[in-house]
């Protein structure tokens, strides 16, 4: 177990938007976090990368002390959040390079040749050796997936967190990049994503959690439930 | 890429050749021997007056223009991820303007230090309102640009309102919006020397952090940055480098924008390099485009602004179809 919530909840001013959710994220599980939009996926992703605090109940990271402190988020989690504007003039290299960036360094922070081979193993890994001098603003929505994907590996934490419903991706680039997030979970990590695409998750996940309207309504392994649960019984 | 130890010397050959042809030609001609007299020994009076008092203040002060135009833009361009990053479109250089729009027309009085430390101030006040619209997440680069395109305007046409309620003279008013060093003294340029060395101190300080700031702030912030003071700083600086350029010889568009593009298409994208680059490549820019400002329609001359814009304009459309 990685993150654990007990009893989260979480209001905007005096609007709820998570209510009571207790739910742990496991290492070595691909998790897939599903929810009709405002649902409160968003706001359950930025309470691990602790950009807002709960209002109510207790997150633990790792075997971490309540609060968190921002250190250890930084130390065990890597994000990509939602709606993330394309970097500009930086190759896919350089983007999986920053991956290594550490702020103490300051001035004279240098890729060490140890850096090097992580990059160098987290193109191999989101399959982007071909593509590393290309322009990250250059390459397709599936590929700039990927290449997103590679900056997190590249900082080899324990938890990836890929907050984005892959629009404009066509379908293969996605059960792609699905069976890579498998792959990798596979690896002793817990990988999170948020997606719109109950087929892929269902067929990958090894753990879904639904959301709607603040509340978990769905945490396990995928099932078929899944549409009925998210849109109500018309869909079944 | 090429390494910059190779850039720096292209750049030092430059910056040589622009001081040569600054101190050696201009409408009044003095020949080499007269030259060489004024330099290493006295008697010629008249060649020591233009050689001293008239041409070199002038190629000091492009430098200094050039290198502090060219590291401010570079500072923009990065802190804000927008390839429009430039001083004057940012509206950084409006604010000076007004602040020397006022002096020009006598509603403020204050000798050289006092000019430069208001033009600095002023240029602050336009960084801090392209600083609070870069932070947020949905102002995009063409957006930012645009707003900063907008302050640039307003303020330029509030100088303007002075300089017309004041009747300033024409080649007064036309050196302020146009940009030019014709009759710099040294008196002019020592106050700026420490507003430079403030600002390139800065931006040390802040060039190990800004590397990051490429991928947003939320990503920034998840390896442990702190994106906005790093931002803040950057565009401090800026402002400061802005305002002292703006003190110095008024209003010289699209050098800031120009010098990041050049430099990075040269060296790469580090910000480090980019950051310690911009300097000598801002100052070898105004340094040669002064040179065509005095000497091609010699014995008159256009404000060095209308060679830097006639430079940097197509590579604004350029940018902005582009790269945007």
């Amino acid at each position: 177990m990685i993150v654990q919530f007990e009893n989260a909840s979480f209001h905007h001013g005096t609007t709820p938007v998570l209510r009571a959710v207790s739910t742990s994220i496991e290492t070595g599980q691909f998790t897939c976090l599903l929810g009709p939009n405002g649902a409160g996926k968003t706001t359950l992703i930025r309470l691990i990368t602790g950009e807002i605090g709960l209002t109510e109940g207790h997150l633990s990271l790792l075997a971490g002390t309540d609060p968190i402190s921002l250190t250890d988020i930084h130390q065990h989690v890597a994000v990509v959040p939602q709606n993330v504007q394309d970097p500009p003039y930086i190759t896919v290299r350089e983007l999986i390079e920053l991956g290594r960036f550490s702020p103490r360094k300051g001035l004279g922070w240098r890729l060490s040749s140890e850096d090097h081979e992580i990059v160098d193993a987290a193109l191999e890994s989101c399959d982007m050796t071909q593509l590393a001098d290309r322009p990250f603003t250059k390459i397709s929505g599936g590929q700039k997936q990927r290449a997103w994907l590679g900056f997190c590996l590249a900082q080899q934490k324990d938890m990836v967190i890929l907050d984005e419903s892959l629009q404009g991706v066509d379908y293969f680039s996605k059960q792609f990049f699905f069976g890579l997030l498998k792959d990798i979970a596979a690896q002793d990590k817990a990988v999170v994503l948020i997606t719109h695409d109950l087929d892929l998750a269902a067929r990958f996940a090894d753990n879904v959690l639904v959301l709607k309207d603040g509340v978990l309504v769905y945490d396990g392994p995928p099932t078929d439930d899944l549409p009925s649960l998210l849109i109500g019984d018309r869909a079944a | 890429m090429t390494r910059p130890i190779w850039v720096l010397a292209t750049l030092g050959v430059f910056i040589v050749l622009g001081t040569a042809a600054g101190v050696a030609f201009g409408p009044t001609n003095i020949g080499f021997q007269r030259l060489m007299t004024a330099f290493f020994s006295t008697g010629d009076q008249t060649a020591e007056i233009v050689v001293w008092s008239l041409r070199l203040p002038r190629v000091v002060a492009a430098i200094i223009v050039g290198a502090c135009l060219g590291l401010a833009g570079a500072l923009l361009q990065i802190s804000t991820r927008n390839p429009l990053g430039d001083p004057q479109l940012f509206g950084l250089g409006g604010g000076a303007a007004i602040v020397q729009a006022l002096v020009l027309a006598g509603v403020v009085r204050t000798g050289p230090w006092g000019l430069v430390t208001l033009s600095v101030v002023g240029s602050l006040i336009g960084a801090g309102i392209i600083a609070s619209f870069a932070s947020r997440e949905d102002v995009g680069p063409a957006r930012l640009a645009l707003i900063g395109v907008s302050v640039g305007a307003l303020a330029l046409a509030v100088a303007t309102g002075f300089l017309t309620y004041a009747h300033v003279f024409t080649q007064q008013s036309l050196a302020l919006l146009g940009g030019s060093m014709a009759n710099r003294n040294w008196q002019d340029i020592f106050p700026a020397l420490p507003f430079l060395a403030l600002g390139v101190a800065i931006a040390v300080v802040v060039a190990g952090r800004l590397n990051v700031l490429v991928l947003g702030d939320r990503i920034a912030s998840s390896l442990g940055a702190n994106p906005s003071r790093t931002r803040l700083t950057a565009t401090a600086s800026a402002g400061i480098l802005a305002g002292t350029a703006v003190g110095i010889a008024g209003v010289v568009g699209f050098v800031g924008l120009l010098v990041p593009h050049v430099t990075r298409s040269i060296i790469g994208n580090d910000a480090r390099a980019l950051v310690a680059i911009s300097i000598p490549m801002g100052a070898a820019l105004v340094l040669v485009a002064d040179q065509a400002a005095r000497l091609v329609l010699m014995p008159s001359e256009v404000p060095v602004g209308l060679v830097t814009t006639a430079l940097g304009a197509p590579l604004m459309i350029y940018v902005a179809r582009r790269v945007l």
